[in-house]
C-alpha cells in the first residue's frame, strides 16, 4: 500500500450535517468501492452511503460546481460539496443524482399515462363515440326547456320579440305543418326576432330563433321552410345541447391541463372553436329537414334556393374552392351570422339538389305569407 | 457609568443571507415547455418544483444553500383532490341549479352568492395551506421548516378584514396586512426555534395614503375615461339586442389603456408595498438577529417591468410559433385567405393556447429575478445558536398546495 498521494488527491473536503439539528461538520469525502465514504474526522466510523442509494432534492445539473447529497436510509443528512470534479465523478457513479437522471425516473410513468389518454381518445374517435351528444340525450325536457329559454330571451328579450296575432298563427300553421312527425312536438317554439342580424338559430330544447331580416330576405314560404326545417333538424338531433355540453367538458378539461390556472384566456380558445357546427352536424340536420320537408309536402327547392343565393353572394365568381362564407357579411354581422354558423354552401346545396323531387304545395297561402312578413309590426311590451 | 456591555452568547453564529443566481434557466424553461406540451400540460407540476428547486438552492445561509423537498406528485394529487372534491361538485351544483331553475332565479342568485362567500373563505384557507407547504419542504442543513397553527384563523381573518376593505374605502389594508403577516410569521418555525414578528400598522399608513389617493386619481382618470367610451357602444348594443362582443381594434385599446393603467397604479403603489416589505422586515426576528430590508419603488417598478416584457417575449414567441404552424398548408397567404382552410382554422384556433402556454414559458427566469432582487436586498444582523436548533418533532404536511393551486394564489 504505497498510495497514500493518490488517496490524498481523491478526498474531497464537504460539509456534512446529520439531520438532528442545524449543527455542520467539516468532513472528507472519497468515491469507495461500496459507495460514497464520509469521514468526520472526529475518530468515529465513516460513514458510506451506498451509490444506488444516493438522492438530491436538487438536480445536479452538467458541470455543476457544487450538489446535496443525501441518502434516505438517514433522513435529513446531508453532504454539502463544492468540487466540480469530485461531482462529475460521482454522477457517473450515480446517475440518478443528476437532472435529466431525476426526469426520467417519473416522466416514463408519466408518459404511459398520457399514451393510454391518447389511445382512449384515439379509440372514442374511431368507434365514433361522441360523449357529448350521449349526456345530451341524457338531459330531462325540463333542464332542457330552461336552458333554451334564456338562450332565447338574451336575443329576443326588451321588445325585440315580434308577436303580430296573425303573423304567429302564419308562423304556427308553417310549424305545426313541419313538426307533424316529429317526438316532443309540442316542446318546440319558434321567435321571430326584430334584431339588426340576418340569423336563425337553434337553442336547446327546441327553441328556435329567426330573425326578421331573415324572413324580410326569404324570397318565398318555402325558404323559410326550408331554414326552420334545418334549425328543427339541430333541434331532433340535440346539437345545440350537444355543443354546450362540449364547451363545457372542454373549458374544463383545459382547466385541469393548464394547472387551473388559464381563467379567462382559455374560452377564448374555445369560442374560437365552437362558433361553427361541425360539418357533420350540418350535413344531419339537412337530412332532417330534407325528411321533415318531404313529410309537410312542401318543396326543398327553397332550401336549395337559399343557399344558391347566399352562396353565390359571397363567393368570388370562378372560386371552385369557395366553401366557407366571405369575410363580407351582410349587415352588422357577429359571430351567429347564419352563414358562419352555418358554413360549406357548396357542399350541401349539391346534396339538396340532388334529392329527388315530390308533389308538393307552398309552404304558407299569399295571404299568410303576407302577414309572416308584417309579423314585427306588433311586438311585445318592453320589460 | 453602568455599561451593560452585552456578553456573546456562547455557541452563537453570526447569520448572513446571500442570493448565488442559479444557472440554465433558460435551458430549464424550454425544457419544461416541451414536456408540458408532451404531457398535455400536466407537467406543469413537476415543471413548478423543479423551478423551486433551484430558486431554493439560490438562497444561501451563512453560504449554505436551503433545499426544496417537495414533489411535482404532492402538487398534482393536492390539484386532482381540490378540483375533484372541491371545484367538480360545485361546478355540478351551480350547473344543476342554473339548468332547473333558470340562470336569473332567486335560489341561483343566492346560491352564487353563497358560494362567492365560501370561496372568499377557502382563498385565505389557501393561503396559509400553500405556505405551510412551502415551509415543510424547506430545508436548511437538513432542518425543516414548519408553520404552525390553526388555518381556520388566518382563513376568518382573511376573510372578514377583506369584506370591510369596500366599507372603510380600504383604509383597513395596512392593519390587514399587518395582521394576516403577523398570524403567518409568529407561526413560522425553523426547527424548533419560532420566528417573532411585532410590527404596527400605524408606520404604513403614511405610505398608504400617498397609494390610495395615486390610485383613485389613476381609476377616474384613466378606466373612467375607457369605461366611458365604450358604455355609449355597449349600451346601444344592447339596445339593438346584440351581445357585445369587441372587435380586434377595441380589444387592442382596452389593452392598452389596461397597460398604461397598470403601470401608473404600479408607480404609485410601489413606494407603499417597499415600505410594507421593509417595514416587516425590520420587525421580524429569529434568535439573536434580526432581518432588515432596502427595497425601493423604483427597484420594484423595474422588477415589474423588466418581468412583464420577459412574460410578453414568451407570449409572443409561443403565439407566433402556433400560428407559424399553418404556413405548410396554407401557405404565405393573407390572414382572410388562411382563415378560409379547416387546418389553419383549427391551428388558429389554438393561438390563444399558445400564448396562455407562451406567459408562463418564462416562469422560472421571472421568478428567479423575483427571488433575487427580494433576497439581495434583504440581510440579517445577529446571532442564532445554530448547533443547538434540533428538527421538529413531527407533523408533516401530506398533500401539496392544491387549494392554492386552484386558486392561482402563488408567489413562487
Ligand atoms: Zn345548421
Amino acid at each position: 500500500m504505497s498510495m497514500p498521494s493518490e488517496q490524498a488527491a481523491k478526498l474531497v473536503h464537504a460539509r456534512f450535517s446529520d439531520g438532528q439539528s442545524a449543527r455542520s461538520w467539516s468532513c472528507q469525502l472519497l468515491l469507495g468501492s461500496g459507495g460514497l465514504e464520509i469521514d468526520r474526522g472526529d475518530g468515529s466510523d465513516a460513514l458510506i452511503w451506498p451509490y444506488s442509494a444516493l438522492a438530491t432534492h436538487t438536480a445536479v445539473s452538467r458541470g455543476a460546481g457544487e450538489a446535496i447529497i443525501e441518502w434516505h436510509e438517514m433522513p435529513g443528512a446531508q453532504v454539502h460539496v463544492r468540487d466540480a470534479a469530485f461531482i462529475e465523478r460521482l454522477v457517473r457513479i450515480a446517475p440518478q443524482l443528476s437532472a435529466g437522471g431525476m426526469r426520467r425516473r417519473w416522466l416514463m410513468p408519466l408518459l404511459a399515462v398520457m399514451g393510454i389518454i391518447l389511445g382512449a381518445i384515439a379509440l372514442a374517435w374511431h368507434l365514433d363515440i361522441k360523449p357529448a351528444r350521449a349526456i345530451a340525450g341524457l338531459l330531462p325536457d325540463s333542464m332542457r326547456l330552461t336552458l333554451g329559454r334564456s338562450v332565447v330571451s338574451q336575443f329576443a328579450s326588451k321588445g325585440r320579440a315580434c308577436i303580430a296575432p296573425d303573423g304567429q298563427r302564419a308562423l304556427d300553421a308553417l310549424k305545426t305543418r313541419l313538426l307533424r312527425d316529429v317526438p316532443d312536438a309540442d316542446l318546440y317554439t319558434i321567435t321571430v326576432a326584430d334584431i339588426p342580424i340576418n340569423n336563425a338559430f337553434a337553442a336547446p330544447g327546441g327553441q328556435m330563433v329567426i330573425t326578421k331580416r331573415l324572413i324580410q330576405s326569404a324570397k318565398t314560404p318555402d325558404e323559410v321552410a326550408g331554414i326552420l326545417a334545418h334549425e328543427i333538424g339541430h333541434g331532433i338531433e340535440r346539437h345545440p345541447e350537444a355543443g354546450l355540453i362540449r364547451v363545457m367538458g372542454l373549458s374544463f378539461i383545459i382547466e385541469l391541463i393548464s394547472g387551473g390556472s388559464t381563467g379567462g384566456l382559455s374560452s377564448l380558445g374555445l369560442i374560437f372553436l365552437q362558433t361553427s357546427y361541425v360539418r357533420q352536424d350540418e350535413a344531419s340536420a339537412d337530412q332532417q329537414a330534407l325528411r321533415l320537408l318531404r313529410q309537410a309536402k312542401i318543396s326543398q327547392n327553397g332550401f336549395a334556393d337559399f343557399f344558391a343565393r347566399h352562396a353565390k353572394k359571397r363567393c368570388k365568381p370562378g372560386d371552385t374552392k369557395c366553401t366557407a362564407p366571405d369575410k363580407q357579411k351582410n349587415g352588422g354581422g357577429t359571430a351567429f351570422d347564419l352563414l358562419r354558423t352555418h358554413p360549406y354552401p357548396k357542399d350541401r346545396l349539391k346534396v339538396i339538389r340532388g334529392t329527388a323531387s315530390y308533389t308538393s304545395t307552398p309552404a304558407l297561402t299569399t295571404e299568410q305569407w303576407r302577414e309572416l312578413r308584417k309579423i314585427c309590426n306588433k311586438k311585445q311590451a318592453r320589460t | 457609568m453602568d455599561a451593560e456591555v452585552e456578553p456573546r452568547p456562547t455557541g452563537q453564529t453570526n447569520l448572513s443571507v446571500s442570493w448565488q443566481h442559479p444557472p440554465g434557466l433558460i435551458g430549464l424553461s424550454f425544457t419544461n415547455l416541451a414536456l408540458r406540451v408532451v404531457t398535455l400540460g400536466i407537467y406543469h407540476f413537476w415543471a413548478k418544483t423543479e423551478v423551486r428547486q433551484r430558486i431554493w438552492s439560490a438562497i444561501r445561509i451563512n453560504d449554505e444553500p436551503l433545499t426544496y423537498t417537495g414533489r411535482g406528485k404532492e402538487l398534482f394529487f393536492g390539484f386532482l383532490i381540490v378540483m375533484s372534491c372541491i371545484f367538480l361538485p360545485v361546478m355540478l351544483l351551480v350547473a344543476a341549479v342554473a339548468f332547473t331553475f333558470g340562470p336569473q332565479h332567486p335560489i341561483t342568485n343566492s346560491i352564487s352568492i353563497l358560494l362567492y362567500i365560501v370561496f372568499g373563505f377557502l382563498f385565505g384557507l389557501a393561503i396559509y395551506r400553500a405556505q405551510r407547504y412551502r415551509l415543510a419542504r424547506t430545508r436548511w442543513r437538513g432542518i425543516r421548516g414548519s408553520l404552525v397553527g390553526d388555518p381556520m384563523v388566518y382563513a376568518w381573518t382573511f376573510f372578514w378584514t377583506a369584506i370591510l376593505i369596500p366599507f372603510t374605502l380600504g383604509w383597513i389594508m395596512p392593519w390587514r396586512s399587518t395582521k394576516l403577516q403577523s398570524i403567518i410569521s409568529n407561526n413560522t418555525r425553523f426547527g424548533d426555534r419560532p420566528v417573532k414578528f411585532d410590527a404596527r400598522s400605524g408606520p404604513l399608513y403614511g405610505p398608504f395614503a400617498v397609494a390610495w389617493v395615486g390610485g383613485i386619481a389613476t381609476y377616474l382618470g384613466f378606466f373612467g375615461l375607457v369605461a366611458m367610451l365604450f358604455m355609449a357602444k355597449v349600451q346601444a348594443q344592447r339596445n339593438l339586442g346584440i351581445p357585445f362582443i369587441p372587435s380586434a381594434r377595441e380589444v387592442g385599446i382596452i389593452f392598452a389603456a389596461f397597460l398604461i393603467a397598470g403601470v401608473i397604479f404600479a408607480l404609485v403603489t410601489s413606494w407603499y408595498r417597499a415600505r410594507t416589505i421593509n417595514h416587516f422586515a425590520h420587525h421580524t426576528h429569529f434568535e439573536n438577529a434580526k432581518f432588515s430590508a432596502g427595497l425601493s419603488a423604483v427597484g420594484l417598478i423595474w422588477l415589474g417591468i423588466t418581468n412583464f416584457l420577459i412574460m410578453l417575449t414568451g407570449a409572443l414567441l409561443l403565439g407566433a410559433l402556433v400560428a407559424s404552424m399553418a404556413v405548410p398548408f396554407v401557405g404565405l397567404s393573407s390572414f382572410a385567405e388562411a382563415i378560409q382552410n379547416p387546418i389553419a382554422r383549427l391551428i388558429f384556433s389554438l393561438v390563444p393556447l399558445g400564448i396562455l402556454f407562451g406567459m408562463t414559458l418564462f416562469a422560472p427566469i421571472i421568478q428567479a429575478r423575483s427571488s433575487s432582487y427580494l433576497v439581495r436586498h434583504l440581510s440579517i444582523d445577529g446571532t442564532a445558536p445554530i448547533d443547538d436548533i434540533v428538527q421538529a418533532a413531527g407533523n408533516d404536511v401530506q398533500y401539496g398546495e392544491g387549494l392554492a393551486e386552484a386558486f392561482d394564489v402563488d408567489a413562487i
